[in-house]
């Protein structure tokens, strides 16, 4: 199954791109970036200029918004740069397969089998919380034509 | 007594010293063990003086002496007399028999004072003058090795008696303290002067220049004479905490004034002593390890001060002896580049401790050396900028400069021709130092900056940077202003010619565009010029100030009387003929060309060429001359400036509307250039803050088409579009009718904007990035809202982008970056406007914070998210914007705030566990909002559990690491006390409080909470006493009973001290007892510590 899946981020998105132009000084902290072809999260923004009466250049430094890696880049506050589309949609856990891989609902009723079980103290939370007969609500990043599942949260008083 | 003990501890110390290869952790840490237990040995003297006589081991020396000081203090009480004496004699004799390093001199001489000092408790200072009659002996006949090894005794002693707030730990109160100082004070410290100086002037006397040893014993008298001269006499009417505070200045910087009382006159007041201290300096001068002390003696003489001078023309004669061989020394030496710090300091004490008519009255030399050194020191600092990060000379020029400003600024101090020499060499160096050649010598000798990689974050703008050295340059300009403005008049001309004819060059192609080095030097030049005329012609101030044209430049103005037509065509370029033109309009006219070409260089698509620092200067002259300049009082002007400036006036609004042309330009062109569009928009601010009657701007076209373009969207940067939207507001307020209306359809466009972001169906990136920058220039307008009595209007106009928080916050309740923007809003409108609104819109304001704190629990209470550790604190920011908006809303006390806080709260504190109140930042606003919330009675009116969590949430505060945060915890826990007192210590609310005052005492007890929050932490455990007196004698019975178990012989003294902390107070909460309790608590303290602690 997973091979099959990993094939859709070709196509993901009805071939909209995955990114697009913002000029480098009107990003913001906190916002997205690509650095060195990663969709990142911009941590740190800084200005600096060659010399006096030069022009500024903005120093960036992002986390890969997927598996946390540091990447930085330096560009004149003048370019564009590319700005990736980021995703976050919620589905209810309905179930943990044996190899890993969570059945998520959607709001719409669709089912998806295509996502494992988050790395780290994320995931042994989920699970520890699904075995525990709690519902849960799963948000999943995506971008770039990669999903995860970033953050957990019990499905309480969320009947919409 | 055997020496076994000894070779135990030689053993231990060589396995502890020992490379990690040869001893295993096991045999260091039994070797560990044994010096731990060691360090408690009681009663060790007699053992330590075995060891400092038979061991070899530097380590075991060093333990056994820093022994004998603890187990002194330790147990003072329990030696006799003797003891003690026979201790300190053969200390003494130790020290002076033996060639002992430095390490353990050092300890062993800290024990011998610290002797002293307690021992002068009780035979006031009979032992202390004993020994210092004993070193004098030394110093004045024995070998040099024991004359440095008396100094360094003397040198010792004082230090102990020095300070008395925040003095080593030796098991005496801050009263006690104090008490022994002003006694030594009374009794030695003149007596360790006078002989101190006269075995200097022995030395000066000899004729022989001191090296070697000689040398070492001079830099020792020297260091005792200016500790003397550098004493903090404290004043018996200052608080302890104020004294404290002096005591840490002093230690960290710099030295008190020299104020000293009637029983210095004989000494202090005797013209030799002046001229003796002179004379030690020209001797010493050639080493500058002996020239430094010796400068501070005579800085410190500069200031002397106090009931001493007082009468009979005391200070004249004082002041006129002091400068007159402060003169002969300067004529005598050549001074070098290391003795200009003191010599400026000299000068600047001077200036501010004596008279200016004193000054005015003292030789010419003394203005003529202060140019001449002033001088020097311009070129020097300017090397040195581009040299290294050394500031010695720019802290030498500082200090001359700080003398200027002071000289320049009395009325009744020296003539204006007195000055005019002086001041136009000073203003023609630094503006040589400041230009490249040929006009002057800028990058010749160092770096001029203009080619190095500049880090906007590390770097300061360069307009503040500079501004303190530029302003003194401009109040000394201006006490030369024919010659200052025509110089500066010129070089405007020449450049400006120069930028035009480049700027057409390139955009005729005719010039490769970058223009290389020249076009960078004249940018430079041009930087530096318009920098100096910004500070002559005004004040450099911050925003929202008027500051008027200085009177200098009026006069002027005014006694040149040029001829207004003229000076008008000239200033708007209608006639280029200079004649009979009024000299500022002149200079005015040249900046207003300058700001043109500028523009025409960025309309004509010369924006990638011009230099954005360049334009930010332009803006910030403009700025502050706007400041001065525009629709002033016509008090304030001379006849000229008031028909080119005054309100209505021509020139006015034609300045205006090109000013403000320039600024949309630069904000279209340079808006990627963080500089540039800074300063353009703090010009535009600075323009909508002008407000005699009528904002200027609001019948600007220029600015009103500046508010069209922004509304009809554009690409500038979301933080330049906020300051935009802010200066557009706060144009709007200063503005009425026809005029506001026009300007506030800026907000109007932008809740139209919001809207139709919100309508949209799509939910993509761009989406969200405008959302959030829409959000961001409310935050603009919420800012540039002034409380003129219209806030009301404008609030109303906000509620529309606030009330669709709550939406906006459900909807992307996964997205931080437009969830943070959102609650910002909310947080900065609940801190501007809150307060100064009608009730009824307080409420709209409180049911939207309602709603909002609702769904941003729905979506994010137990929510659990993969953070990166690293960007943790930035995770937590909505949370912080959250606590702020309950904090403000708890401070403007306005309408029924309570519930809302109390939702706030209750939302907040579940979500704020203990690992997310480690982080600092987090914890800060968490404390501070809590404090905020009790400070205006919002705690005692929670439901008793959610108080109950605040109380867990103070018990994890208390034990934080930050000063900050743990008196923030004390302080909220007093007020709640004071609060809850009435209510009886039955009551829940008081029970659950109480419940904090065990781990509070114990952690005070135990020094684990920041030194600095004691204070607070002894009024939290006052005030907690007041609710439940038996509260304080319950916790001491349970200390005391734990102790019994463990060591029974402290017990009695626990009792004694717990005793001393309840003596004589009532815990009633009024004043005079809270005080008294205090007083005991630092006793308590004093005395718990000197035998719980044992480190």
């Amino acid at each position: 199954m997973g091979d099959i899946e990993d094939t859709h981020f070709e196509t993901g998105d009805s071939g909209a791109s995955a990114t697009f132009p913002m000029q480098c000084s009107a990003l913001r902290k906190n916002g997205f970036v690509m650095l060195k072809g990663r969709p990142c999260k911009i941590v740190e923004m800084s200005t600096s200029k060659t010399g006096k009466h030069g022009h500024a250049k903005v120093h960036l430094v992002g986390i890969d918004i997927f598996n946390g890696k540091k990447y930085e880049d330096i560009c004149p506050s003048t370019h564009n740069m590319d700005v990736p589309h980021v995703k976050r949609e919620d589905y209810q856990l309905t179930d943990i397969s044996d190899d890993g891989y969570l059945t998520l609902m959607a709001d719409n009723g669709d089912l998806r089998e295509d996502l494992k079980i988050p790395d780290g103290d994320l995931g042994t939370q989920l699970r520890s919380d699904f075995d525990s007969g709690k519902e849960l609500l799963c948000t999943v990043l995506k971008s770039c034509g990669e999903e995860c599942v970033i953050a957990v949260k019990a499905n309480t008083a969320l009947d919409k | 007594m055997d020496n076994s003990v000894i070779q135990t501890l030689e053993a231990a110390a060589q396995m502890l010293m020992a490379p990690p290869n040869l001893v295993t952790s096991v045999q260091r840490h039994q070797a560990e063990s044994v010096f731990l237990e060691f360090r408690n040995s009681k009663n060790p003297y007699q053992l330590c003086r075995e060891i400092l006589e038979k061991s070899s081991s530097d380590y075991v020396l060093f333990e056994a002496a820093g022994l004998l000081k603890t187990a002194l203090i330790r147990e003072w009480n329990l030696l006799t007399d003797n003891d003690i004496s026979s201790l300190r004699e053969y200390l003494v004799n130790y020290l002076l028999r033996k060639e002992t390093p430095s390490f353990l001199k050092d300890k062993l001489l800290q024990t011998i004072a610290v002797i002293i000092k307690r021992g002068s408790i009780n035979d006031s200072g009979r032992d202390r003058k004993a020994l210092l009659d004993e070193l004098e002996k030394i110093i004045l006949g024995s070998p040099i090795g024991q004359q440095k090894l008396a100094c360094a005794m003397i040198q010792t002693i004082m230090q102990e008696y020095a300070i008395t707030v925040k003095s080593a730990d030796v098991g005496i109160t801050w009263e006690v303290h104090y008490w022994l100082k002003k006694s030594f004070e009374a009794t030695d410290l003149k007596r360790i002067f006078r002989f101190t100086v006269s075995v200097l002037e022995q030395i000066v006397r000899s004729g022989v220049r001191p090296e070697g040893d000689q040398a070492l014993l001079t830099k020792q008298l020297l260091t005792i004479v200016e500790t003397i001269l550098c004493w903090f006499h404290v004043s018996p009417l200052l608080s302890k905490r104020l004294i404290g505070d002096f005591e840490s200045l002093y230690q960290s910087d710099g030295a008190p004034a020299l104020r000293l009382n009637l029983r210095w006159k004989d000494t202090i007041l005797k013209p030799e002593l002046i001229a003796l201290f002179f004379e030690i300096h020209v001797h010493v001068r050639m080493d500058p390890e002996l020239a430094n002390p010796s400068l501070i003696c005579l800085v410190q003489l500069a200031r002397l001060s106090g009931i001493i001078l007082s009468g009979n023309n005391l200070k004249e004669q004082y002041y006129d002896n002091y400068v007159n061989n402060f003169m002969r020394m300067l004529s005598l030496i050549q001074p070098f580049d290391r003795e200009m710090l003191g010599i400026s300091d000299i000068y600047c004490r001077l200036v501010q401790f004596f008279t200016p008519p004193m000054i005015a009255a003292s030789p010419p030399a003394f203005l003529q050396y202060l140019t001449t050194y002033t001088c020097h020191c311009i070129r020097g600092s300017i090397i040195e900028e581009g040299i290294n990060d050394d500031t010695v000379w720019r802290e030498a020029l500082n200090k001359f400069l700080h003398t200027w400003s002071s000289l320049t600024h009395d009325t009744d101090g020296f003539s204006n021709e007195a000055f005019m020499g002086p001041c136009v060499e000073i203003f023609n160096t630094y503006l040589q130092c400041r230009l490249a050649p040929p006009d002057g010598t800028r990058g010749t000798e160092s770096s001029d900056g203009c080619n190095e990689d500049i880090n906007d974050d590390i770097h300061e703008d360069e307009r503040q940077l500079h501004s303190n050295v530029l302003m003194t340059i401009g109040a000394i300009a201006r006490k030369a202003p024919a010659h200052c403005c025509h110089v500066l008049f010129t070089l405007l001309t020449e450049r400006s010619k120069r930028l035009e004819s480049q700027l057409q060059l390139m955009h005729m192609g005719k010039l490769s565009v970058g223009g290389g080095e020249q076009l960078i030097t004249l940018f430079e030049d041009l930087h530096w010029i318009l920098m100096i005329t910004g500070h002559f012609i005004a004040v450099d101030c911050v925003e929202g100030e008027t500051v008027m044209i200085p009177p200098e430049i009026v006069q002027y103005s005014m006694s040149e009387n040029a001829n207004v037509d003229a000076s008008l065509r000239y200033l708007v370029g209608e006639s280029s003929s200079t004649d009979n033109v009024d000299p500022i309009l002149k200079i005015m006219g040249e900046i207003l060309r300058i700001s043109m070409y500028e523009y025409a260089a960025l309309e004509a698509g010369l924006g990638s060429v011009f230099s954005p620092e360049l334009s930010a200067t332009i803006s910030w002259l403009l700025k502050i001359w706007a400041n001065s300049y525009l629709m002033q009082q016509s008090s304030q002007y001379s006849e000229v400036l008031e028909c080119a400036f005054g309100t209505g006036s021509q020139g006015s609004v034609w300045s205006i509307s090109r000013i403000t042309r320039r600024a949309a330009a630069v904000l279209r062109h340079l808006s990627s250039q963080p500089v540039a569009a800074t300063h353009a928009t703090q010009l535009l601010a600075t323009l909508a803050h002008n407000h005699r009657k009528e904002s200027p701007l609001a019948s600007c076209e220029e600015f009103l088409s500046l508010v069209a373009w922004e509304a009809a969207g554009n690409n500038l940067p979301g933080h330049v579009r906020r300051e935009l939207h802010r200066a557009f507001a706060i144009a709007a307020t200063y503005s009425e009718g026809e005029a506001r209306s026009r300007l506030l359809t800026s907000t109007v466009a932008l809740t139209e904007k919001l809207q139709n972001i919100l309508n949209m169906d799509s939910d993509t990136e761009p989406v969200r990035n405008m959302l959030a920058d829409t959000l961001d220039c409310f935050i603009g307008v919420t800012e540039g809202v002034h409380e003129v009595g219209s806030v009301d209007e404008q609030f109303m106009m906000l509620l529309g982008a606030l009330e669709k928080v709550p939406a906006i916050v459900f909807k992307y309740h996964n997205y931080p970056g437009v969830v943070l923007p959102a609650i910002n809003l909310l947080a900065r409108s609940a801190k501007r406007m809150l307060h100064s609104v009608q009730k009824q819109n307080v409420n709209k304001f409180l049911e939207v914070c309602n709603t909002t704190f609702e769904v941003y629990m729905r979506w994010n209470s137990g929510k659990i998210t993969s953070i990166p550790q690293d960007a943790e604190e930035e995770a937590y920011e909505d949370i912080c914007a959250i606590m702020e908006v309950v904090g403000a809303i708890a401070r403007s006390g306005e309408g029924n705030v309570g519930p809302t806080c109390a939702r706030g709260l209750r939302l907040l504190l579940p979500m704020v566990t203990p690992p997310l109140l480690s982080l600092p930042t987090l914890a800060l606003h968490a404390y501070r909002m809590i404090r905020d919330l009790e400070n205006h009675d919002q705690l005692t009116n929670l439901p008793v559990e959610d108080f109950a969590m605040v109380v867990a949430a103070l018990r994890v505060g208390l034990t934080a690491v930050s000063c900050d945060v743990s008196t923030l915890c004390c302080d909220t826990i007093t007020g709640i006390a004071n609060k809850v007192r009435t209510l009886g210590s039955d009551n829940p609310y008081a029970m659950s409080l109480l419940s904090l005052a065990e781990l509070l005492l114990m952690l005070i007890i135990k020094m684990e909470i920041p030194p600095d929050s004691i204070p607070a932490a002894g009024a939290a455990i006052y005030a907690l006493t007041c609710v439940k007196p038996a509260l304080l004698e319950g916790l001491a019975r349970q200390l005391i009973h734990a102790f019994a178990a463990n060591d029974p012989a402290n017990v009695p003294r626990l009792e004694e001290a717990f005793t001393v902390l309840t003596n004589g107070v009532l815990f009633d909460g009024l004043r005079t007892h809270k005080i008294r309790f205090q007083d005991n608590f630092d006793k308590f303290l004093t005395s718990v510590r000197g035998f719980l602690i044992v480190k």
